[in-house]
């Protein structure tokens, strides 16, 4: 087993090699034998919260930061540079769009600056075959399409510093890697878009995370039922390798958006069923509601409930009900740029949102 | 027979009614390509879906290339308000989210003269301008019209 483990291991380190000199020699030989187009006269140019743009090569960089400051009533406090992302979007075909967001996690804090090793993360790397307009092939390492959260989670995007308990990936991890379809059309004049996936992490990752699929399949909708209100439902069917085993779980979310005139109300539940006997199943809910307050400034309050445990060792002698509230003001001086600061309580909450104050500076770049 | 000051009287007042439907009949804009794409019209839909990067591929599978005038442009705002049915904040923010997914925006250009040079030699190439200052080299594929904007803008 440890020399088929070590095996593994060389193969995946061979395939990253390989596929790092297969990228290079793609970008040389563009480079040599693309033909000056109409577009060449666009100068490259970069936009504040919109990246680096080199029109002639259908390429972009960018990215976001975030950096954070906590205090919590148990006394803990945690300040440093949480998030520093690098996006790199390229486009070579008109079917064919390559992306990858690349990231630094916790570079800096309190306890001093943590290793590049420990620090570097894959956080999504992949290939997208535009079949057509409405329909695409994804290949690579991708955001679980499993609610509305975790597929735009970058701090910028999102109205708190938290994450709410139910999206932080215990239950359902936070990325997939494989193979998925991805529809996006109409239904009934309004839009509709529909993702299918799956996933084979066991041997297709490249770098571990924390908690992820050992395999699993399922699927996203999204509808916009109104000019105002999209809803949404996934599921996912996962083998997800703990301590003991490796147990199959199925977990379902609903969720919706509602946004007009800068107010936005979202909801995201989810109910997840394992199959061992000694596991509890979990189910929990998010309302979060935001309204505009004056120029730029926003309030946002937060209602979770989550019956689980975050800890895995935990869940299997003491789940419990969790409660959590967050109260938060957010300005927004531009676009790119968010200020948020938040205070976080609840019941039952210290393991997986600790009470206390909470407050960041997220931009993109 | 009319008086000749009654006769006077009405010709002003058709001249000011006229002049009054003139100045609230705005100014037409046209989304334009290059006069010698095969494409003759598109919707208000198509126009739409091209310039959020939801339609990206041609009839042929080649790529769309839209291309926006600068944010304080009132023909972009026009654009942004009655094609994309968007605000400008809800535009921010789509393109935010767009951004994070990799999909970046229009390319910006600087005028409507840079926009004409642009299409008239860019196939596949979209973009709009008023209506009066299209030229040979372009043709309307859309056009519509917004009673908002100046008509001082036109010669």
């Amino acid at each position: 087993m440890v020399i088929l483990n070590s095996y593994m291991a060389q193969l995946r380190n061979i395939c990253w090699q390989g596929g790092r000199a297969v990228a290079v020699l793609i970008i040389l030989l563009l480079s040599f034998t693309r033909q000056v187009q109409a577009e060449d006269i666009v100068s490259p140019s970069y936009q504040w919260g919109r990246g680096y743009h080199i029109p002639a090569y259908h390429l972009t960089l960018g990215g976001y930061t975030k950096a954070a400051y906590s205090s919590f009533e148990n006394g803990l406090q945690q300040a440093g540079l949480d998030d520093l992302s690098l996006f790199i979007s390229w486009s070579p075909f008109s079917r064919l769009q390559l992306f990858s967001e690349l990231e630094l996690e916790d570079l800096f804090t309190l306890n001093g600056v943590s290793s590049f090793d420990n620090a570097f993360k894959v956080e999504r790397l992949y290939a997208d075959f535009l079949v057509n307009d409405e329909f695409k092939v994804r290949f690579g390492k991708i955001l679980t399409p499993f609610s509305r959260w975790n597929l735009l989670h970058a701090a910028p995007l999102v109205w708190t510093s938290s994450r709410p308990m139910i999206t932080k990936g215990y239950v359902v991890p936070q990325h997939s890697t494989g193979l998925s379809a991805h529809y996006n059309g109409s239904l009934f004049n309004r839009n509709f878009h529909a993702t299918l996936f799956a996933d084979d992490s066991a041997d297709l990752e490249l770098t571990s995370d924390e908690h992820e699929f050992n395999y699993a399949f399922g699927g996203r909708l999204n509808y916009q039922l109104s000019q105002d209100l999209n809803i949404g439902s996934s599921f996912v069917s996962a083998q997800i390798e703990t301590e003991d085993n490796a147990d199959w779980q199925y977990t379902l979310g609903i969720d919706f958006l509602w946004q007009k005139n800068q107010f936005e109300l979202q909801l995201e539940s989810f109910f997840n069923l394992n199959s061992s006997p000694s596991m509890h199943n979990k189910y929990g809910v998010y309302l979060q509601g935001v309204a505009p307050l004056f120029k730029h400034f926003f309030a946002v309050g937060r209602y979770e409930y989550m019956y689980g445990n975050e800890n895995n060792d935990l869940v299997q002698l003491q789940s419990v009900s969790i409660h959590v509230g967050v109260v938060g003001l957010v300005w927004r001086p531009a676009p790119p740029l968010a200020l948020k600061v938040e205070y976080r309580f609840g019941q039952n909450n210290q393991f997986n949102a600790s009470s206390g104050v909470l407050t960041s500076i997220a931009m993109f770049f | 027979m009319m008086p000749s000051y009654l006769k006077m009287l009405t010709i002003r007042l058709l001249v000011i009614t006229l002049s009054g439907i003139s100045s609230s009949h705005g100014q037409d804009i046209a989304v334009i390509m290059r006069a010698r794409s095969d494409i003759k019209q598109l919707s208000a839909e198509q126009v739409k879906r091209i310039f959020l990067s939801k339609e990206r591929l041609t009839v042929q599978g080649e790529r769309w290339i839209p291309v926006n005038l600068s944010a304080h442009n009132v023909v972009r705002q026009a654009i942004t308000e009655q094609v994309l049915q968007l605000t400008a904040s809800e535009l921010e923010r789509y393109w935010s989210e767009q951004y994070f997914n990799g999909v970046s925006p229009p390319y910006v250009l600087a005028s409507e003269e840079a926009v004409l040079r642009f299409i008239s030699e860019t196939p596949n190439a979209i973009g709009y301008i008023l209506s009066c200052h299209a030229d040979v080299k372009v043709k309307a594929v859309y056009t519509f019209n917004d009673h908002k904007l100046d008509s001082k803008l036109c010669p």
